[in-house]
């Protein structure tokens, strides 16, 4: 294996966890999330001399991923590259309070629009700074802000009021 | 509701569904693989634009002839272009008007604009570096120029590439000369701001101005103010220099302005249109081509006599479908990067001057968000 190879191995043992959760999170499917984690990778392995030496291969990717996606869900996605030898395991732990708040958060990040969607993810999930997420996204800080804004009102909107941590510190 | 809900549930949500994936299901073999196809894909798909750009290029002279027996005719041939068409950049090659290509290591959403020298080098604005690069023909990478504006300007002729330098000059390079040479800057208005190379008479005249209007020239003697009836920005200058096409503010459309041609020898307007912006002349320079872009897209272009009357239209459906980059391929030709926003499919076409008989030069396939990537950069 030469030293670029090695390289990029030592990336994607270290960095793929992660990704595939924040595909997960960017598609909302896991079948999704893989092929979007592999078509992703893949496209970097092709700029690793290029995007390596700059210390931002993070950033990169994250900027591939949200790329990809949008073309993947705006085209109609289908499963178009070879599966994988090992399948994730899925490991659903229930969980009464994924029924309520986790659920509602749940809900909201789905119908949000794709960019609206990637705002958030990279946002909160990776918790990059606004304007980190807004070079990633290729957009202003403003449309960052206003996007994470709207976001949070309409999850205001969407959980019941008697999961509101609000409401619960009253309760007790 | 807090912002930290956000970041516990999304945590939770993804641990739900991936917690025992650490290392993860993809090795090394599965990315490489992955990536061998799509690297076929793109090398399938510019050899098949590059043999349609040949196919068109050896299909139009053909056309503007009309072959053989039209040659005998009474009717002349047309002129020919008296400037190069443009060339294309897509997927880390680019191929000129002739079907040659040049492979040059820049990805498109990294590049601002490109021009390709008659000597063949190309000569590229990035923005990471904020740089001009310089691509032998071989597409071997041959110097990089810090640069106050990482914008290209490039003569009618393509025999010359201007942009202002780290050090706030202007910087010439010519066709067939090794290193650019170096002449007054455009002004600097508040000694921060670089200004803009607006136009290249030729590699000893300049006009430059603050991205607003155009307010001087610079030769090798310096920088002189430059008088014109009206407050105005070149945006083009004819192969033969005698009309500028030009941008000015008019209360008729406070946000883009008006477009029009100036004739600096009378200094007067001669035409003007306040139905389109940005005008560049037809490398024969008797139509010129425009279009108000937004967002990186364009849902409306046209090309328009000498007199700015429409000859031939684009007018978006209001579906999605818009035009990323078009350019003049020859002096007949439009060449058109369309793009559907909803589907962010792309393709590439020439089309005639009435924006007629189309010819799919890329068919239509996948790409990225038309908002953030031209996937087919044309040269200026």
């Amino acid at each position: 294996m030469t030293e670029r190879d090695a390289d990029f191995t030592a990336y994607l043992q270290a960095r793929q966890g992660r990704l595939l959760r924040t595909a997960y999170l960017l598609t909302g499917d896991q079948h999704q999330a893989e092929d979007l984690l592999q078509t992703s990778l893949a496209k970097l392995y092709l700029s690793w001399d290029k995007v390596r030496d700059r210390g931002s291969v993070d950033a990169y990717v994250r900027r591939i991923m949200v790329n990809e996606n949008n073309s993947l869900w705006r085209r109609g996605w289908k499963r178009r590259e070879a599966p994988t030898a090992t399948v994730p395991e899925g490991s659903p732990v229930h969980d009464a309070y994924d029924e309520g708040l986790g659920a509602a958060v749940w809900a909201v990040v789905q119908t949000l629009p794709r960019k609206a969607r990637a705002v958030v993810v990279l946002r909160y999930y990776e918790q990059l700074s606004e304007a980190d997420t807004a070079d990633v996204l290729g957009i202003s800080v403003g449309t960052v802000k206003s996007q994470t804004s709207r976001a949070l009102a309409a999850l205001r909107e969407r959980t019941p009021v008697e999961l509101s941590p609000t409401h619960r510190e009253e309760e007790r | 509701m807090t912002e930290e809900i956000f970041t516990r549930e999304l945590e939770r949500r993804a641990e739900r569904e991936y917690g025992g994936v650490h290392g993860a299901p993809l090795s090394f073999e599965d990315v490489r693989g992955t990536a061998q196809g799509i690297r076929r894909r793109r090398r399938a798909a510019a050899a098949g634009a590059v043999a349609a750009a040949v196919a068109v290029a050896i299909l139009v002279p053909t056309v503007l002839t009309g072959g053989s027996n039209r040659s005998q005719g009474p009717d002349p041939a047309p002129a020919p272009p008296t400037a190069p068409g443009a060339s294309v950049l897509h997927d880390g090659v680019v191929t000129r008007p002739d079907g040659g290509t040049v492979p040059v290591d820049v990805s498109n959403e990294n590049v601002v604009n490109y021009g390709v020298l008659t000597d063949g080098r190309v000569v590229v604005a990035t923005q990471k570096p904020n740089a001009v690069r310089v691509f032998a023909p071989d597409g071997s990478l041959q110097a990089t120029y810090p640069v106050q504006t990482n914008v290209v300007t490039m003569s009618a002729d393509d025999s010359v590439a201007a942009w202002v330098d780290e050090k706030y000059r202007t910087a010439v390079l010519r066709s067939g000369v090794a290193e650019p040479v170096t002449m007054d800057g455009p002004p600097s208005p508040g000694g921060e701001s670089p200004g803009s190379i607006d136009a290249v008479l030729d590699a000893e005249h300049l006009l430059v101005g603050d991205f607003n209007t155009t307010t001087g020239t610079v030769t090798p003697a310096g920088r002189t103010d430059l008088t014109t009836s009206r407050p105005l920005r070149v945006t083009d200058v004819s192969p033969d220099g005698d009309l500028w096409a030009v941008q000015y503010a008019d209360d008729s459309d406070p946000q883009y302005g008006c477009a029009g041609l100036y004739d600096p020898a009378a200094g007067e307007l001669v035409a003007r249109s306040c139905e389109t912006a940005g005008l560049t002349f037809s490398p024969d320079g008797k139509h010129l081509l425009g279009g108000f872009y937004e967002n990186n897209m364009a849902g409306e272009v046209a090309v328009f006599d000498r007199s700015l009357q429409p000859v031939g239209r684009f007018e978006s459906s209001g579906r999605g479908d818009v035009v990323s980059r078009a350019a003049w391929a020859d002096a007949t030709h439009v060449l058109v990067s369309g793009t559907d926003w909803t589907t962010s499919t792309w393709s590439l076409t020439r089309v005639g001057l009435a924006w007629d008989d189309r010819q799919v030069v890329v068919p239509e396939g996948p790409g990225g968000n038309p908002e953030q990537v031209a996937e087919f950069i044309l040269s200026e």
